[in-house]
């Protein structure tokens, strides 16, 4: 069962993204993946373990950012988004100007991969399609479409959140962020999960407001947004379709980003659709429709979002890692406890920077007078098996 | 494996110490959660502080309650009063009041759940989950500011009705009275701040600045310069972390209270010249982004905390520099150091040490170094 998950954790497996992305031509998928494993390991690299099979992929240190396109640029250029996050350390120096952060932005998003340039035409076109409406809206006097533009600008700086957080967490460790910039990966997509999470909740109310109050008509002229809504948010879920599932195991970080996203514009092409429904389903003459279909939405959405956010929260509270079962946990325990020179191990705790990377920190005690170096090299293996590879081994004496 | 009768090793001793502060039933309770279910959890990181922190944390917990009901009595009464005389006006803002009572209820449950036992699943105890509340706070603050930005656009647009402003002004200066006794009530014990703010330049604004509500938020209300590395007193570290329940809380009151003098002010002026309507709207706005400015003292310290960043208070480098200079260390590697929650910090480390050092003694070293100038009593150091 250890060996099993052990293989998932480090072959380059190309049988990984056949699975579930049929579209990658397999050598852009094997780069992907190849620079994406040693990005989560050479970070864990730092010369501790005498066992890190991965020593020679530090010889490589340029790989360790993802993907495709050059890297150079993107290092030099996302100096400025760093230097916005690492900002309050050094204290803000004189704010980057707007538009040396849009340049460097741009920039970014141009050497970036595959889904970050996706992202940024979803958004672009939602950016378009809500000046458009919330202009119209104004000019003509329609209340409804500028609310919808302005949910659609809520829902848009998410989005953009999303992006930032792609661009960002291909930083390098620094002496701020020791453990990297990629958790601002698993922000975004609980910050995504949490958005959707009130938006359920505000449909909810919506639809017992439509309950009490038998307020109708006003759907009437919100059918061309809503349609227009629908066509914009398929498209984004056309863009991220690998990753239109409601439960999926996250092998790198950047997996759950992406499902966040494209379960936000999910959901809002689901919450359009219920409202096409819901007016369709009134001109035929059925009663309370708009509160059972809004209902339905809500429910949906929560269905929807609740895997993604117990995932992300976990990881964000520090759960113990869910791809390490208890049962392989407690085995290692038995065996470094059965040991002779082993008298307990008085703590251990396990945790997840981001989804692949686990931490942990052990406290053994052991008998006076044992060769404590054969022990640390011992309990190292036997986490490192289980894909643990950072690991702090505190010996006491008794 | 254990047993009370062994004798008690040197490390335990060292809890001993510090239990003895916070009552020594501690110690049998330790050893007895060793032999926890999965057997790998040691959860003694929560019964360090034992006794002291689940005082603090109950006067909080009691605190929030008695917030959040003097709350729900106010929305009740509004919601009467607003029935009988038929008023939109008072129903909205009963509705607001609901916001804040939920936002309380989100604190108190963070506070209370915190004190929790850590259990395999959740070997570091569930402290995190009050950054997770104060960030849910904060995101329902986003959400009424966007809400009622966008309720004043709708209105501008929707009804150029007559607005009355007499009424408004004085359910503002309503809002305002309950939400000036309930930041007096919570501003009591304000004076242990939390480590507010990460941006040294703003701690010194904040200490000379007139505003109550900034000022409470930021570092500088002691006086005190808490950069430096003397965090001895259990007290402030452990008030440090109850805090964040009580500054989200904190924050939403303040949130209300902005807006209301907001409403207060536009009424007034509704009131005098009943043809200004727009003045809703731009004041609305205008406070609207005063309340966003205000949370993001909060946001910084939630974010930092969430991407496990090295915590404001402590300076990496001069760590390193410090346990590079403790006599037998040769070298350090693969330092972290990162928090909990606000205020409890942990530090794991690999030490390569001088040939013929006692190990056992280089640890103690290290460990009560790191406790006495910088504060961190999580520390796991491996050496090589």
């Amino acid at each position: 069962m250890e060996k099993n998950s052990s293989l998932k954790y480090y072959t380059l497996a190309n049988e990984h993204q056949h699975q579930w992305n049929g579209d990658f031509g397999p050598p852009t998928g094997d780069r992907r993946y190849a620079y994406t494993r040693q990005a989560s390991f050479h970070q864990s690299h730092e010369p501790h373990t005498p066992f890190s099979i991965y020593h020679d992929d530090s010889s490589k240190p340029l790989l360790s950012r993802s993907a495709s396109g050059i890297d150079m640029p993107a290092e030099s250029l996302s100096f400025e988004e760093t230097e916005m996050l690492a900002g309050e350390g050094k204290g803000m120096r004189g704010k980057p100007s707007v538009l040396l952060l849009v340049a460097s932005l741009f920039k970014a998003i141009r050497s970036g991969n595959r889904y970050m340039k996706r992202l940024f035409w979803l958004i672009s076109l939602n950016v378009v399609y809500s000046t458009a409406e919330l202009a119209i809206g104004l000019f003509t006097g329609r209340v409804g479409l500028v609310s919808d533009a302005f949910h659609l600008t809520f829902g848009c700086s998410l989005l953009t959140f999303s992006l930032f957080a792609m661009a960002a967490s291909r930083e390098k460790p620094d002496r701020f962020y020791t453990y990297g910039y990629k958790r601002l990966e698993v922000l975004s997509a609980f910050t995504n999960a949490l958005f959707l999470l009130f938006m359920s909740f505000s449909i909810a109310v919506e639809a017992l407001h439509a309950f009490i109050q038998d307020e109708s008509e006003h759907k009437h002229y919100l059918i061309v947004s809503a349609v227009t809504n629908l066509a914009v948010n398929l498209i984004g879920v056309w863009f991220f379709r690998n990753y239109a599932r409601i439960n999926l195991v996250y092998r790198k970080v950047e997996d759950m980003n992406y499902h966040s996203v494209c379960l936000h514009v999910l959901a809002d092409s689901i919450r359009s659709a219920g409202l096409i429904l819901a007016s369709w389903l009134l001109s035929l003459g059925v009663q309370n429709a708009e509160v059972l279909c809004m209902g339905l939405v809500s429910a949906t959405v929560f269905m929807l979002i609740m895997p993604l956010f117990k995932a992300s929260g976990g990881i964000l509270l520090q759960m113990a890692p869910p791809s390490i079962s208890n049962s392989a946990l407690s085995k290692c325990w038995r065996q470094i406890t059965a040991r002779e020179e082993v008298s307990e191990i008085s703590q251990a705790r396990f945790w997840e920077v981001i989804p692949g990377h686990v931490v942990g920190s052990l406290t053994i005690r052991v008998k006076d007078g044992m060769n404590e170096h054969s022990v640390l090299q011992i309990v190292h293996s036997l986490y490192h098996d289980l894909g643990i590879q950072d690991l702090t081994v505190q010996t006491d004496e008794s | 494996m254990e047993g009370d009768g062994e004798p008690v090793p040197k490390q335990n001793l060292r809890e001993i110490e510090i239990s003895i502060v916070s009552g020594a039933a501690h110690t049998h309770d330790h050893d007895h959660l060793l032999l926890d279910c999965c057997g790998h959890v040691c959860p003694f990181s929560n019964r360090e502080h034992g006794r002291l922190e689940s005082e603090q944390r109950s006067k909080s917990v009691t605190k929030l309650f008695g917030l959040m009901v003097f709350c729900a009595i106010v929305m009740v009464v509004e919601i009467v009063g607003g029935v009988k005389a038929n008023s939109l006006a008072i129903l909205a803002d009963a509705a607001h009041l609901l916001t804040d009572v939920a936002g309380l209820a989100i604190s108190l449950f963070a506070a209370w759940a915190s004190g929790w036992e850590p259990t395999s699943r959740y070997s570091f105890g569930f402290s995190r989950l009050e950054v997770l509340g104060a960030l849910l706070s904060l995101q329902l603050i986003w959400m009424i500011s966007g809400f009622l930005m966008y309720e004043a656009v709708h209105r501008i647009l929707h009804r150029a009705e007559r607005v009355n402003g007499k009424l408004m002004f004085l359910i503002a200066a309503f809002g305002f009275l309950i939400n000036s006794i309930m930041v007096v009530w919570v501003g009591h014990d304000h004076h242990h701040h939390p480590h507010g703010s990460c941006k040294p330049g703003d701690h010194h604004h904040h200490e000379h600045g007139g505003q109550e509500e900034l000022c409470a938020l930021a570092k500088g209300g002691d006086g005190k310069d808490e950069d430096e590395t003397n965090l001895l007193s259990v007290s402030t570290e452990n008030s440090g972390i109850l805090n964040i329940n009580l500054q989200g809380a904190y924050l939403h009151i303040i949130a209300d209270l902005i807006q209301s003098i907001g409403v207060m002010i536009a009424g007034a002026i509704i009131w005098a010249a009943p043809n200004f309507l727009v003045v809703d709207l731009i004041s609305t706005l205008i406070f609207s982004v005063l309340v966003l400015c205000t949370t993001i003292p909060l946001l910084r310290n939630v974010l930092s905390v969430l991407m496990e960043r090295v915590p404001c208070e402590i300076d990496l480098s001069r760590l390193k520099d410090g346990l590079k200079r403790i006599k037998g260390v040769s070298d350090i590697h693969d330092l972290h150091v990162w928090s909990i929650t606000v205020g409890k910090f942990v530090m794991s480390c690999h030490v390569l040490p001088e040939p013929g050092v006692s190990s056992r003694e280089l640890l103690n070293r290290i460990r009560d170094y790191c406790k006495r100038t910088y504060g961190i009593h999580h520390v796991t150091v491996e050496i090589e």
